[in-house]
């Protein structure tokens, strides 16, 4: 999926209503969630409004369901617990937003765990658009039944 | 000179490598941070004093490492492209040793960004790193690496790029 086309495009459209589902947002350790807060500086500071919805367990006992119909679309940080529960309430007709997830690389390479597998069997057909940071990852992604998939660089560079 | 691990203690980033050859090269210091499930097995591989083993290190002092070394290394025996760590050394313009597995070559070019090496070789560390005395090399690796972040991937760029696919499907 080519995407660069659009880039001049964007400019003078609508914002975007992005709900953007992050776990363990308040833990310092992890590059996901600094690549996921880097991104959402980025999407404003771009004219985007991006809202960071926390996965939780209070937050999985009790879904933002009325603040997702606020948004445009639903943008899901790692294929792991976080969207198969997300991609389940889809399924069940709960959330009618497209689903983007960013894959980071473990969340679908590791092929022999039992729970990525089915973290991924749960998401495949929920997610509109998956965005994988990794080359290699467009391949894996294909044979996990993935059809629409985005290969971009890893922008961590936004915290060196 | 400082030579700089950076990443999870897993067999996906080959740390084992790195260890040994800290143990024969004793007169460069040696620096592991992260944490993982080869640490145990890093420390029982160290024969030698001139490495230290930092265990996980929050950002700031992640940065101040990068700063500090001479030499990063990133050693997957998989895939490198594309490593946070790997990126951050990047741009910090660090001169890298990388390993030449999946998709590397294909992005970093060898003795142009970065010195490329075989996987799990810490013969070929050794080598790299004695090629990467020669200051004037190590000055031009870390600025051609910066120069391909700069060019490439910078954050404005592909949060355009997602923002345009995000787009296509709403």
């Amino acid at each position: 999926m080519e995407a660069q086309g659009c880039a001049a495009t964007r400019n003078g459209l609508d914002e975007m209503r992005i709900g953007f589902i992050v776990a363990r947002l308040n833990e310092e350790k992890g590059v996901i969630r600094r690549l996921s807060l880097a991104l959402a500086k980025e999407m404003r500071r771009q004219g985007e409004i991006v809202e960071l919805i926390p996965f939780t367990k209070t937050s999985m006992l009790n879904p933002p369901l009325g603040k997702l119909k606020n948004f445009d679309c639903v943008l899901i940080a790692n294929v792991g617990l976080q969207s198969a529960y997300y991609s389940l309430l889809k399924k069940l007709k709960f959330i009618r937003k497209p689903f983007i997830a960013i894959s980071f690389g473990s969340d679908i390479r590791e092929h022999t765990n039992k729970i990525v597998n089915l973290f991924n069997k749960i998401s495949v057909s929920a997610i509109d658009l998956l965005i994988v940071i990794n080359p290699d990852l467009v391949e894996i992604a294909k044979k996990r039944g993935y059809s629409n998939i985005l290969y971009v660089h890893n922008w961590s560079e936004a915290f060196a | 000179m400082n030579i700089l691990f950076l990443g999870r203690l897993d067999d996906f980033k080959d740390p084992i490598t790195f260890v040994r050859a800290a143990s024969k090269l004793e007169q460069h210091k040696f620096i592991l941070a992260g944490e993982g499930p080869l640490f145990q097995e890093c420390k029982n591989e160290a024969k030698t004093q001139n490495i230290s083993f930092l265990g996980w290190v929050n950002h700031s002092k992640a940065q101040e490492l990068m700063k500090e070394a001479d030499i990063f290394c990133q050693l997957s025996p998989i895939e490198n492209i594309w490593a946070a760590s790997l990126i951050e050394a990047m741009k910090n313009k660090k001169a890298i040793i990388c390993t030449d597995a999946g998709y590397t070559n294909k992005y970093l070019k060898n003795g142009q960004h970065v010195l490329l090496i075989p996987a799990k070789s810490p013969d070929a560390i050794i080598e790299a790193i004695k090629r990467l005395q020669n200051s004037k090399l190590r000055a031009k690796l870390g600025r051609n690496a910066h120069n391909f972040i700069k060019k490439n991937m910078t954050v404005q760029k592909i949060t355009k790029e997602i923002l345009c696919a995000i787009q296509e499907i709403i």
